[in-house]
């Protein structure tokens, strides 16, 4: 059985009387990527915070990398944090950068220098010795990066890591990302609300909305628990385009039907998420049926995007 | 994946105090408020010891004024470091990624105070000079360096610290630094009295108490007023608790070291 | 005759008993200063002697000796203080056509045309023995220099100046 390296049971943050983080449960395995995903104000970041030791929660016990949240000084030793808007001192090199907080973590200096060299390499920023304040943004996320991982840890958390890259430079952290935990082991913890690289990176995912924890499972768990609709895409003939329309306006399992005009025999369908049996397959069986030639037929699977909009919609159920 | 150990081949402040020296001094902070002082200095000792068209004081006070000025002028440019210590990293976005580390807040503290303080031994460095030349004349070289290191460090250490105590607290660079500079210019207030309410009872009792103005005092009595140290050394009390006190302080404050911001 | 005498002594005791005690005064004391004219530069020291010769008939050891700096040229009053720290000394024992020097090492403060003079005075004396007159011109002297500061003053900011320009160019490469 897989360890557990984070778990949180009725944590609770507050500001004053503003309940952020209310009450929630958490377990992420070691060695997996878990996202923690939600609105502006979703409490995220003070989730990661408590889990780090950076706040103290109001209620609710944790253990992160074996040790718990009273046992400040070894979770600290044993977890890496790339905080959401962490600064960076524009007059060191990044060399000099990593071998402070290596030594910090209890390295000598010439092994913090070997490390800090290494995760340079690593991250693609080995070749430069310019100052940090030479630095674009997405070298200071990857040196961001070196740095919460400098102490090899055992969980990492990382606050929105993506923020303000570009499109490439996004794909360059995921992809170091699904590299640390397949090739380190590490346990990630990645808070972000940039859902596209959370269903490529994680294996399961929490969505949180004002302070809650909505759901959690993986990404598929989470889209099938949000009820969104299924898309799909029917072709026949343009001379059984009514036909077509009337067989399947007649199945309860078929949400919507919509023609593209562009195209006279495509309809468009919106296909209910938990029809038993599925509701592609009752859509097919209804136009063999009804003796309409079939010539293409497409299912697209309902996004994370669409999910998490639904869950976090105002009204939605909690 | 384990996790790197903790045996700390060196202590965390040492290893604070080594960054923060290396990053004060390396970059243009440290030296451009050296320089700043260096120029104040300078103008100044020129200033008390060529005929301005006003009249000539006589050395022994050219020397009291220096070393009275390298003394506030110096001890201001280490609350001026101090004051940035914690409230510059939370401005900065550099806090949070050091309070996750397992340094002690403890040790980031006292690192900081001692890169701040290695301003005020500049300070004295730069300020030797002046001093040395203008006590040259009236024989007083001896008795203003030991009043410029013993008293100045005294007062030093008192507002380093005290800065430090107050960026630990102050959630902005602008509120620590208009802070500890305004109590510093309450604290050099009494010094400046005139001189019936300075030598009244409840003057002096005021200006002895006050660390920086006890300090400021002893110069101006043991060099300008040629009075030994023998009838002086009580001036040094205040400044003496005052570093212990203030040092103390700032170190306990933090424990209560925070980000600043609520989410 | 004889009766006429009689009243004549009788005059002179009752005249050297009866009168009271004269306060010695001062007008056989001689005071001189010398010299009479310096011409010197700011910041200039002038060894000042203040002779006493006692003119009279009688000793005198309660004599002191006092300096007193004015100005001409100026509206208000000048600080003795300001060119020595003692203005007043005793003069000590002296026999009748004795003399005595008192000397003083002033110090002009400011630049202008200054008269110093001595008097010398006693506790019970009704009036002071005044001196003749020290024309002392003293120059304005602007020194590029003042008390050797100047190289200090140069070479310590630019060195500190050094130093920040070397971190400026370090910082930016």
């Amino acid at each position: 059985m897989t360890p557990t390296r984070v778990e949180c049971r009725g944590l609770t943050v507050k500001y004053g009387d503003l309940v952020a983080v209310d009450s929630i449960d958490l377990e992420v395995a070691a060695g997996e990527v878990f996202g923690l995903l939600g609105p502006n104000g979703a409490g995220k970041t003070s989730v990661i915070r408590a889990l780090t030791t950076i706040i103290e929660p109001a209620a609710g016990t944790a253990n992160v990398a074996g040790a718990a949240l009273s046992d400040q000084r070894v979770i600290r030793q044993r977890i890496g944090v790339l905080p959401e808007s962490s600064g960076y001192p524009s007059a060191q090199t990044g060399l000099s950068y990593l071998r402070f907080y290596g030594e910090l973590f209890g390295l000598s200096r010439a092994e913090a220098s070997d490390r800090a060299a290494e995760l340079l390499d690593q991250l693609g920023l080995g070749h430069t010795q310019q100052r940090i304040s030479h630095y674009s943004r997405g070298m200071r996320q990857r040196l961001g990066l070196c740095r919460a991982m400098i102490n090899r840890p055992d969980v990492l958390f990382l606050d929105e890591p993506t923020l303000g890259l570009d499109p490439a430079g996004k794909e360059e952290v995921v992809r170091h990302l699904a590299d640390i935990a397949v090739h380190d082991g590490t346990t990630v913890v990645l808070c972000t609300h940039l859902l596209d690289e959370v269903e490529r990176a994680c294996d399961r995912v929490a969505i949180m909305a004002a302070g809650k924890l909505l759901t959690t499972g993986t990404v598929d768990d989470v889209i099938d628990a949000s009820d969104v609709p299924r898309s799909s895409r029917l072709r026949v003939h343009s001379d059984d385009i009514a036909a077509a329309h009337d067989v399947l306006g007649r199945l309860d399992c078929v949400d919507g039907i919509r023609f593209d005009n562009a195209r006279p025999g495509d309809l468009d369908l919106q296909l209910a998420p938990h029809a038993v049996p599925p509701a592609s397959a009752r859509v097919l069986a209804a136009i063999i049926d009804a003796g309409i030639e079939i010539r293409a037929f497409e299912t697209d699977r309902a996004s994370l995007n669409d999910a998490f909009l639904a869950l976090t919609a105002p009204g939605a159920p909690t | 994946m384990t996790s790197t150990t903790a045996h700390h081949t060196r202590p965390g402040w040492s290893i604070v105090a080594r960054q923060e020296l290396s990053e004060l001094w390396g970059s243009t902070r440290g030296s451009g408020v050296l320089l700043g002082f260096s120029v104040l200095l300078a103008a100044l000792s020129y200033l008390v010891s060529a005929d301005a068209g006003i009249n000539l004081l006589d050395a022994r006070e050219s020397v009291g004024v220096i070393v009275q000025t390298a003394i506030a002028l110096g001890a201001l440019t280490a609350l001026v470091i101090s004051s940035d210590a914690i409230s510059g990293e939370r401005e900065r976005g550099t806090l949070e990624s050091l309070l996750v580390t397992p340094l002690h807040r403890r040790d980031l503290v006292i690192g900081k105070l001692i890169a701040a303080t290695s301003m005020w031994v500049a300070a004295i460095v730069v300020s030797l000079p002046f001093v040395a030349v203008l006590a040259r004349g009236p024989g007083v070289a001896f008795d203003a360096v030991i009043v410029l290191v013993v008293a100045g460090s005294l007062v030093a250490a008192a507002l380093t610290a005290f800065g430090l105590a107050i960026s630990s607290l102050a959630m902005s660079n602008r509120v620590s630094l208009a802070s500890a500079i305004s109590i510093m210019l309450l604290l050099a207030a009494p010094s400046r009295l005139p001189g019936v309410t300075a030598n009244g009872v409840l003057g002096s009792i005021l200006i002895k108490l006050n660390p920086v103005s006890a300090g400021l005092k002893l110069a101006n009595d043991v060099l300008v007023g040629q009075q030994g140290w023998s009838n002086h050394w009580t001036l040094l009390i205040s400044p003496a608790v005052a570093a212990v006190l203030s040092t103390v302080v700032a170190i306990q404050l933090s424990r209560r070291i925070e980000l600043g911001d609520s989410r | 005759m004889n009766k006429l005498l009689a009243i004549v002594f009788v005059t002179i005791c009752f005249g050297a008993v009866g009168s009271p005690a004269t306060a010695q005064s001062l007008d056989e004391v001689v005071v001189e200063v010398t010299p009479v004219s310096a011409q010197v530069a700011l910041g200039d020291t002038i060894d000042l002697d203040v002779t006493v010769t006692n003119m009279s008939t009688a000793a005198r050891d309660d004599l002191i000796a006092h300096i007193d700096v004015t100005s001409p040229d100026r509206d208000g009053s000048v600080d003795p203080e300001d060119w020595t720290a003692t203005l007043s000394k005793q003069v000590g024992p002296l026999d009748p056509g004795a003399s005595t020097t008192v000397t003083w090492s002033i110090q002009p403060i400011s630049p202008g045309t200054f008269l110093v003079y001595a008097v010398a005075l006693a506790p019970d004396a009704p009036d002071v023995a005044g001196s003749n007159v020290l024309t002392v011109s003293v120059e304005d002297q602007r020194s590029l220099n003042p008390q050797g500061v100047l190289p200090v003053v140069i070479i310590v900011p630019a060195a500190v100046g050094a130093l920040f320009v070397s971190r400026l160019r370090r910082n930016r490469a």
